[in-house]
């Protein structure tokens, strides 16, 4: 998953409209990129 | 169809802008509803409902003017007539600053985000709406919600440099 992906994710995760797949997918995207760990917890902070 | 007129009018009025120009929207995408109700496949009548509204704009203004942008004091000195969250627990200040903020977005993030936010239709139905693949409406939405908030600051930053960032 790249990093654009991975940044359209973060919304998606949060507002759980991704599949179950998708998911761990993103679980998986996040651990490898600072940039999207800090982008959601901005918006978990809103 | 008729538990939706709420909606559609909602909607029509965030496209246009205008509320003399979304009953006029509202109506004529309600007849057009009426004379395709044959091809409703059944489902949610509401997505297919909203569908049919934008579609109508795009035909009766053509997208490029309906985008153009408007003079956002215009905008900002207009009372909120359209629905915002009723989950939402902004208070009537902030409801006015955050309609004023959306107002003035372009309507590929404006559209998108009355969707979601207002119409609280899941991703599929905001796909099927805007005719979008569902990773356009995911980037399109989360590009859309930094933009509002961008808006937003920029607004209480003008406005009162003691509030608080939302």
């Amino acid at each position: 998953m790249d990093c654009p992906t991975c940044e359209a994710m973060v919304d998606a995760y949060l507002d759980g409209e991704l599949s179950a797949t998708d998911s761990a997918a993103f679980e998986r995207a996040l651990e490898a990129c600072p940039e999207c760990r800090r982008r959601l917890r901005g918006r978990r902070g809103r | 169809m008729l538990p939706h007129l709420d909606a559609v009018y909602g909607f029509a009025r965030w496209l246009t802008r205008d509320p003399v120009a979304a009953q006029d929207l509202a109506q004529e995408a309600m007849l057009r509803a009426l004379r395709y109700f044959h091809a409703f496949r059944g489902g949610e009548a509401r997505p297919w409902l909203l569908r049919i509204v934008r579609n109508t704009w795009i035909d009766l203004s053509g997208r490029a003017t309906a985008a153009t942008s408007w003079p956002l004091d215009e905008i900002e000195n207009r009372p909120p007539t359209v629905r915002i969250p009723s989950r939402s627990a902004l208070a009537s200040d902030r409801r006015r600053h955050v309609a004023a903020a959306l107002a003035a977005l372009p309507v590929d993030a404006r559209e998108v985000l009355v969707l979601r936010e207002i119409e609280d239709l899941s991703y599929k139905h905001i796909a099927a709406v805007l005719d979008l693949p569902i990773g356009t409406v995911m980037s399109r939405l989360a590009r859309a919600r930094e933009k509002l908030a961008a808006e937003l600051r920029g607004r209480l930053g003008r406005r009162d440099h003691g509030l608080p960032d939302l």
